[in-house]
């Protein structure tokens, strides 16, 4: 996901910092993390055409996966759990839920 | 060179001040008090430029010293006692995290029964968290511990934590000559901290002390042994760039009349010295006798106490803790390191019991008697 | 302009987790110039987990009653290097806070150091596998409560407003403007400040993770957790209700209080009501 490297481009100067660097000694964690939670999800959530770009989705996700797009919202399913909050929180009902075998990537 | 009389505690002030502390986090215990009471003054008057933090309990002391360090301070803290005890927790993760924090510990004996007085049972109980453990005999030496425990500390291959056992109120608060040195010297003897490993830094974040797998724990304590060995090596070199500093030579061991001795004491802090006045009184009578007190607990100098027992048929070792259980901890170490030798295990000077030429007259009298031998005990009672 | 992205998106959380809405938030006003400390707790799973750190500033994980200590030490120490710009910031639960970390929270705050503390509260030992604190509401449920909790929670906002601290702010994860607004404003407090966060739990209060917004929504709507803050002394309700919700609606919504009878929940409510009025009363103080 080309995006969520450019976020994280701080952290991946570190990474590379890090192969470089010489062993640092003791308890250190100096790599992002990078679990792919999305491997959890159950359901996926799908922002509809109904959606206005509010934000307020953006702004509950307890992940941090969605982004302003274009016209609607966006989800970064790499690491979307799957939790749901995004649909509790719409105010226009634009965020549906179906299984995730249904979706189109996984 | 200035001598000054001054006690153990203000010697050790002494020490933390001209290695230009900037941080110092701490709490009031007895016999340990002075020691902070000196700094703070000092801080308040400006004779030194430091942040003070009148923490509200011995585990915070540390906790705020750690921190402190974590971005880069020369930090330090003291205490004893029960307030080591609750420093326990986080005596690992001082060390564990890799910080060169100096720490005198005013030896108190550890409660129950409660006690002001000195035993060794308080610094004992961290002898396995990962600090190096330095004992003092003299307010000379409690001054110029302080100063090269940094310079230890600090040695990029050391990065570890330092105690100094400085006997509760027979160090502490008893006053010597010392040769106090200049702060020019100090200065050119013990750079400012150049920080690295494990810092907290907003231009090189990290994250320190993350919970560990199973997979990487063993690997970071394997670093940690091997940087015990280190500064058992980078000690050695402190010594000599001290002694070339300060002209005063100190070693991991001090022999006294070993050469030629059959028995040899073996013993730490304040106790050696009179251990050697006791080597003297006994040789009147005809004992070939030796002393030899240990001053690097940790790393434990194995091959220095080899090397000083081997002329000698046996060993008493005299430790100032009880040891319940089992051998008492100095014993252990020196058994281990001599196991061929006859060897004699004493237990004396607990909660302050004073040890004298008599209490090593008794030591003497109890040769290759098995077990753990209580000295000077009032039958009875 | 981009914004600051202070925690990567890979993070071993439960679904729907508010202490990780949160902490995106509050990172995102801290910056780049910030130390965050976190207990081992559920915050801990941000900082990192071996090699990985969840977040792009230093963190360092302090022992669970120390977080305060830990950055008493820190702000000092980057106070005397010169460094006073950086924001220190606690980040722990309930139970490192109101319950084992007091001591430490208290000292740090009578000696005044310019520490940002915030407690993300949902109430109970979460992490350890939902364990009763000082924070648990009367009647909820948890594994060391199993019948319910007797006795109201611990009052850890009067107590430390009683102590002095020049800045003391609730906030809630549902009520999320509000709250980086109280964050900023803790960041310009020359003095401790202490944030305290209603932080929904959907493992542990036994909801649906995506009601996590409704419920935490719900607490602050009835009047249960009112939104506050209180600077040197002077309380100012941050959102003012000009009807309460019931309450009822509240608890029914959450699994740690089905065994509640009718009549103990409208107990309950009736308690939620008055607390918000008592609250509302401070201000006019």
């Amino acid at each position: 996901m080309p995006k969520q490297h450019k976020k994280l481009s701080a952290l991946q100067q570190l990474q590379e910092a890090n192969k470089t660097h010489s062993v640092l000694q003791g308890p250190v964690a100096d790599l992002h993390a990078n679990t792919l939670t999305g491997n959890w999800r159950q359901k996926r959530p799908v922002i509809t055409m109904d959606c206005r770009n509010c934000g307020l989705c953006e702004k509950y996700c307890p992940c941090g996966v969605i982004s302003p797009g274009d016209e609607i919202r966006q989800i970064d399913y790499t690491w979307c759990k799957g939790c749901g909050v995004c649909i509790s929180v719409c105010p226009f009902a634009a965020i549906k839920e179906i299984p995730e075998n249904q979706g189109e990537e996984k | 060179m200035k001598m000054t009389a001054m006690n153990g505690n203000d010697a050790a002030a002494a020490g933390a001040r001209m290695a230009r502390v900037q941080v110092v986090a701490a709490y009031p215990i007895t016999p340990q008090t002075p020691i902070v009471e000196n700094l703070a003054t000092a801080i308040d008057k400006g004779d030194l430029k430091a942040n003070y933090i009148n923490v509200e309990s011995e585990h915070s002391a540390l906790c705020a010293t750690v921190g402190a360090s974590l971005v880069g301070a020369r930090a330090f803290t003291a205490t004893a006692s029960a307030g080591l005890a609750l420093m326990h927790e986080i005596t690992g993760v001082a060390a564990g995290c890799r910080q060169p924090i100096v720490m005198p510990v005013v030896n108190r004996a550890i409660p129950s029964p409660w006690s002001l007085w000195c035993d060794h049972s308080d610094i004992m109980g961290e002898r396995d968290q990962g600090w190096i453990q330095l004992f003092a005999e003299t307010c000379q030496e409690a001054l110029d511990f302080v100063i090269l425990s940094y310079r230890l500390a600090e040695d990029k291959r050391v990065q570890l934590p330092v105690m100094i056992g400085i006997d509760g109120f027979f160090l502490s608060h008893i006053t010597e000559p010392v040769a106090v040195p200049s702060q020019e010297q100090v200065d050119a003897y013990l750079p400012p901290r150049e920080p690295h490993n494990l810092v907290l830094d907003v231009d090189n974040p990290l994250a320190i002390n993350t919970l560990t797998p199973p997979g990487l724990f063993t690997e970071i304590k394997y670093q940690h042994k091997q940087a015990m060995e280190n500064a058992a090596v980078v000690m050695g070199k402190v010594f000599a760039s001290f002694a070339a500093a300060f002209g005063r030579k100190y070693s991991v061991v001090k022999k006294y009349k070993t050469e030629d001795a059959d028995i040899v004491f073996v013993a730490m802090g304040t106790m050696a010295g009179t251990g050697r006045d006791a080597v003297d009184a006994l040789r009147s009578k005809g004992h070939k006798v030796g002393m030899l007190r240990i001053i690097s607990f940790r790393p434990f100098p194995t091959e220095a106490v080899q090397d000083a027992l081997k002329e000698a048929e046996k060993v008493i070792v005299l430790d100032r803790s009880a040891g319940l259980g089992s051998t008492p901890p100095l014993a252990l170490e020196v058994s281990r390191a001599v196991p061929d030798k006859s060897f004699t295990s004493c237990v004396a000077g607990l909660g302050g019991r004073d040890v004298t030429i008599a209490t090593y007259e008794q030591a003497l009298s109890v040769t290759g008697k098995t077990g753990v031998n209580w000295l000077d005990l009032k039958e009875g009672e | 302009m981009n914004k600051f992205i202070g925690l990567a998106n890979g993070i071993t959380t439960c679904e729907g987790c508010a202490m990780e809405t949160a902490a995106r938030h509050m990172i995102e006003i801290l910056g780049p110039r910030t130390i965050i400390l976190t207990p081992p707790s559920c915050s801990a799973i941000l900082t990192g987990f071996g090699r990985e750190t969840g977040w792009t500033v230093p963190s360092f994980m302090s022992n669970l009653e120390a977080v305060a200590a830990y950055g008493s030490g820190v702000r000092e120490a980057l106070d005397i290097l010169g460094k006073g710009d950086v924001n220190v910031v606690g980040y722990a639960g309930d139970g490192g806070t109101l319950d084992i970390g007091l001591q430490a929270l208290s000292g740090a705050i009578e000696r005044g150091h310019r520490l940002i503390y915030i407690c993300y509260d949902n109430e109970a030992y979460m992490n350890t596998g939902i364990q009763r604190s000082s924070a648990t509401p009367a009647g909820a449920w948890t594994t060391t409560t199993p019948g319910g909790k007797r006795g109201d929670r611990k009052d850890i906002d009067g107590m430390l407003v009683a102590q002095g601290i020049p800045y003391l702010a609730t906030a809630s994860a549902s009520y999320i403007d509000d709250f980086r607004n109280k964050v900023a404003t803790a960041m310009k407090v020359d003095g401790p400040s202490f944030i305290h966060l209603h932080s929904a739990c959907p493992t542990g209060w036994r909801f649906n993770p995506a009601e996590t917004y409704r419920v935490g929504k719900l607490a602050v709507d009835c009047g249960l957790w009112v939104l506050y803050e209180v600077v040197n002394g002077k309380y100012r309700v941050t959102r003012k209700l000009k009807s309460l919700e019931p309450a009822s609606n509240y608890f029914t919504a959450q699994g740690r209080f089905k065994h509640l009878s009718r009549q103990e929940i409208d107990s309950l409510a009736a308690q939620a009501q008055e607390g918000y009025y008592a609250i509302v009363a401070k201000e006019n103080d």
